[in-house]
């Protein structure tokens, strides 16, 4: 396991320093070790923890709630019932997400396609003007 | 939706696309081979009806649907055609003695 000083973190992760002290503070991020001199030194867990913690953020997860989904990632066994249904909760607004995504995915797909493929121009814009009017 | 009696053939184009009106032809010159007045042929405005096109998994353009189920992403061969509308045809009672 590699060790990190919070500017390797930053530069990573970009994420500020700032951010990284505020995390282990409010216990993001927990048992940060520090050198003699008293650097904090990371490794690849909490590399993995912040990850989490990024990914979950773009899913507008508030810091609180990630801060209970990381106890059940530490320990999921011995998880408490609240977080295991905040977790549940959280796995149905991913896969309705996921659900969203994937429809409009399929939809640019298809409009790229018609785009490519059209010698009126592109249908992109009209698709787009009509679903915004609806 | 089409009935348990009915065939409906759907041809997913958009405006500017050659292709789309050859499968059309294609299509229609196969009906009128069948003379089978049992089979509706509708041409879909894929930026009219997005939502429908993408629900049916038509990704590019022509897209051609049997009873709503995307049957061919491109232009068929006539015989794969043929085919495939054969199959969704209800035997009459002729046929099935």
């Amino acid at each position: 396991m590699s060790d990190y000083r919070i500017g390797d973190i930053s530069k990573r992760l970009g994420l500020t320093a700032d951010t990284l002290r505020y995390y282990e503070k409010i216990g993001l991020l927990q048992n940060i070790s520090r050198t003699a001199s008293g650097i904090r030194v990371y490794n690849d867990k909490d590399i993995s923890r912040l990850k989490f913690i990024q990914r979950a953020q773009k899913m507008n997860f508030t810091l609180t709630e990630i801060k209970d989904l990381l106890q059940m990632r530490e320990d999921p066994q011995h998880a408490r019932t609240e977080v295991r249904e905040l977790s549940h909760r959280k796995l149905a607004e991913i896969e309705t997400h996921l659900q969203d995504l994937t429809i409009l995915r399929n939809e640019l797909t298809l409009l790229v396609n018609l785009c490519t493929g059209s010698e009126e121009g592109c249908p992109i814009i009209e698709g787009i003007e009509k679903s915004q009017d609806t | 939706m089409p009935d348990n009696t009915t065939i409906t053939i759907e041809i997913f184009s958009v405006p500017g696309c050659n292709k789309c009106g050859k499968a059309f032809q294609q299509v229609k010159a196969v009906l009128t081979e069948l003379a089978d007045e049992s089979i509706n042929l509708r041409r879909v405005n894929i930026v009219d009806e997005l939502d429908y096109a993408v629900e049916l998994g038509i990704r590019a353009t022509p897209g051609i649907v049997i009873n709503g189920v995307l049957v061919f992403t491109t232009m068929p061969r006539t015989e794969a055609l043929r085919r495939a509308i054969l199959s969704q045809q209800i035997p009459t009672n002729q046929e099935k003695s």
